[in-house]
């Protein structure tokens, strides 16, 4: 229907309106109500709670510190499966696990410090489910294991600052697929448990770091010990051949077999950027390694980098970028191949306590045999991989949740993981969640399609 | 939590003098003025205790040690938390830039991953470490972002203030901060902030900041122990007490403390 109002009548209700509108205003909550401050105020007195009773003591000052935690992990296989090492049936208890970790600190004079921390872990799951329907292999590697882990000493020494001893040395800016970082194994045996936070293998190393933040920082080492990727093994349902892989060549400590590494960084006004350059020892791709194999042998590579990140606001861009020499496959005797290995993507903190990581990665090996391209047997040349990250914490930081995406191209197989943590008080935390696995292409995760599991962890730090 | 701990820390020097939050007459603007420029010294060093308290009254506690360091173009702050364990060894540090305009550089370490991470972060409204400061709280502020107004004088625990309402002057400031407007009582023989009332942003919360004990090092005056607490109809919902000890102004304090080589050691 059509407004039909007399003029005059317009004028009134405008004025009306004109009106409310001003009675709002002055019933509205004011930004500045120099009487209503009082009251406000008032809030210091109506409102304090009772001042807490402080407990503070402080603990005098001691050389060295003894800390570590106790884990309790569980995990449950979803679906009946088997694997193409074992017919047993996985779907049930797959882990039952305490796990100690100690760690001492020592403070030593002239700003040196020596750091020792060792583990160990005893899973019941087998005694559970009866230790005859596990392999001699699965026994030795996951039913128990006491291990040291780092212990070095670390402290200036002139203009430079020394780190020696059995060390972790993260390379590389990316955060899901890392390609730069590459001196220390990793432990991969458990999928389900091999968050960040353990999955390096600390190894033997001598560095040494100079430089000011200002300038160029460098960091030069020498890697004394070998040690390999801690993998599957035959008998465990992630593991993805039928036979038993055999003994690894060659010794941990072998001179010929030391790698060096050399990196050069610098900080700059929401930027920092890095070189580096390594020759290092490595463990064959098990791709395409067969039963006839006498051994598992390890070749040494040539492999320098670069990577960078670009702080902007709520977003930080970061990428690796690598170009590998010396590559030797089982299937390729004779042949040394190159290969460029590119991560980059980003992390975003726009949204209130939360955390986002998008990353790309895409592996090109150089020169191989268009023949061999759909061939399981043999190294692709093309791989790329997608990964995401979201994390997101609730009740003042009491409760966590988190997605892990990883997908390997678009028929090679992914993981997804879904999880929670609470944290009822200080040093205690609960997570649980369901990490998923699609089967692929790819001969790792060709069978792991069903190994679907429910986990659960008790984390207690002291 | 990587996310979480390196933003937040800025506001622990929430128990410094950061010359931004303290201040006196004339005009609300002047006064604010005089509470950023007074004498907050060129490096500190300071041991503080948060202890996060429920409306059910249970509590939890974070330790750190902080450092900072004036240099040319921006102050240096260098934050270690020593408690609980599960945090013990993470380390933060800062470039906060004395030209308000360019963005902060933040580096964390966790010693869970044992790698130092740029952290990129320009929204500081959350909560800092599950407490009732946000991390937008000891960010440097430019006074040119709010409109500062003195309301009033009044007395406070026997000394003279000023009250000021601060305004941010866009939306962007307010979402950036986490609050729409602020009541500042600022001392007049010192020009310490002593306390403040913010009204948070989405929400009909008003946080209220006292400090409970204030100390003279140096002859800087700094806060010792500070309580903050969150109110939703007057009714309290949360709250926090900050406590430093071993405070100390204008050490000698060597630059590579506040290296990102230094930051993977302890301090």
């Amino acid at each position: 229907m059509a407004c039909t109002l007399q003029p005059h009548k317009r004028r009134s209700v405008a004025k009306s309106i004109l009106l409310l509108w001003f009675v709002l205003l002055l019933c509205s909550p004011s930004p500045a109500p120099a009487d209503g401050i009082d009251s406000v105020l008032e809030g210091f007195d109506t409102t304090a709670p009772a001042e807490p009773i402080s407990n503070s003591t402080t603990n005098p000052p001691s050389p060295y510190r003894l800390y570590g935690f106790v884990d309790l992990d569980m995990a449950w296989a979803m679906q009946h499966h088997s694997s193409p090492s074992s017919d047993q049936d996985y779907q049930g208890l797959n882990v039952l696990r305490p796990l100690l970790s100690l760690t001492l600190d020592y403070g030593l004079s002239n700003g040196w410090y020596a750091k020792v921390s060792g583990h160990g872990f005893y899973d019941l799951s087998y005694t559970i489910r009866g230790r005859s329907e596990s392999t001699t292999q699965v026994l030795d590697t996951y039913e128990q294991e006491g291990e040291l882990d780092e212990a070095y000493l670390e402290g200036p020494l002139g203009p430079v600052t020394l780190k020696l001893g059995r060390q972790v040395t993260p390379w590389g800016d990316t955060d899901i697929f890392r390609p730069l970082d590459i001196l220390n194994p990793i432990d991969i045996r458990d999928p389900v448990f091999s968050d960040i936070s353990g999955l390096r293998l600390p190894a033997w190393m001598s560095r040494v770091d100079w430089g000011q933040d200002n300038r160029w920082r460098f960091s030069a080492l020498a890697i004394h010990e070998n040690r390999v990727d801690k993998l599957p093994v035959y008998g465990n349902d992630f593991y993805p051949f039928d036979f038993p892989l055999p003994p690894r060549a060659g010794s941990s400590f072998d001179i010929d077999g030391t790698g060096l590494g050399l990196r050069a960084s610098r900080s700059f006004h929401n930027w920092d950027s890095t070189f580096y350059a390594a020759s290092l020892m490595q463990e064959q791709d098990l791709v395409g390694i067969t039963a006839e194999e006498p051994e598992r042998k390890r070749n040494r590579i040539e492999v320098v980098g670069f990577s960078g990140n670009l702080a902007a606001g709520n977003w930080l861009y970061k990428a690796d970028l690598s170009f590998s020499q010396g590559l030797e496959f089982y299937q390729l005797p004779g042949e040394k191949k190159d290969r460029i290995d590119f991560a980059g993507g980003f992390d975003y903190a726009g949204f209130t306590n939360t955390f986002l990581t998008f990353e790309i990665a895409y592996r090109h090996l150089l020169s191989l045999d268009s023949q061999y391209k759909d061939d399981q047997d043999y190294p692709q040349s093309h791989v790329l991989a997608f990964g995401l990250h979201y994390y997101r914490t609730f009740f003042r930081e009491k409760l966590s949740t988190a997605i892990l995406i990883q997908l390997y191209g678009f028929d090679q197989g992914g993981v997804q993981q879904f999880s929670c943590s609470y944290t009822p008080w200080d040093n205690h935390r609960i997570s649980g969640g369901v990490m998923l696995f699609q089967d692929g292409d790819n001969y790792i995760f060709e069978h792991i399609g069903e190994n679907s599991r429910l986990f659960l962890k008790y984390h207690f730090s002291f | 939590m990587h996310r979480i701990i390196p933003r937040t820390l800025f506001i622990l020097f929430f128990l410094f003098p950061a010359p931004h939050l303290y201040g006196a007459q004339p005009s609300g603007l002047e006064l604010m003025e005089k509470v950023q420029t007074r004498d907050t010294g060129t490096s500190s060093s300071a041991e503080v205790k948060m202890t996060l308290i429920n409306e059910d009254g249970s509590s939890r506690v974070r330790q750190m040690k902080i450092l900072t360091k004036q240099f040319p173009q921006y102050m240096a702050r260098a934050i270690s938390f020593q408690a609980p364990a599960d945090v013990q060894g993470t380390s933060f540090l800062v470039h906060d830039y004395h030209d308000s305009t360019q963005d902060t550089d933040q580096w964390l370490y966790l010693p869970a991953l044992q790698k130092t991470k740029r952290i990129a972060t320009r929204d500081k409204s959350g909560s800092f470490m599950g407490s009732d400061l946000r991390y937008g709280d000891m960010d440097k502020d430019s006074l040119a972002h709010s409109t500062y107004r003195l309301v009033k004088e009044a007395v406070v625990k026997g000394h003279p203030v000023w009250i000021i309402e601060a305004i941010p002057k866009t939306d962007e400031y307010a979402l950036k901060k986490g609050y729409t407007k602020s009541l500042l009582l600022v001392r007049k023989d010192n020009y310490c902030l002593i306390r403040s009332v913010n009204w948070l942003l989405d929400s009909n919360r008003i946080r209220y900041m006292d400090v409970i004990e204030h100390t003279q090092e140096s002859g800087i005056w700094a806060p010792t122990r500070v309580r903050i607490w969150t109110t939703e109809n007057k009714k309290t919902i949360h709250q926090t007490l900050l406590e430093s000890s071993n405070i100390r102004f204008n050490l000698d304090l060597a630059d590579e403390l506040f290296s990102l080589r230094q930051l993977e050691r302890k301090f």
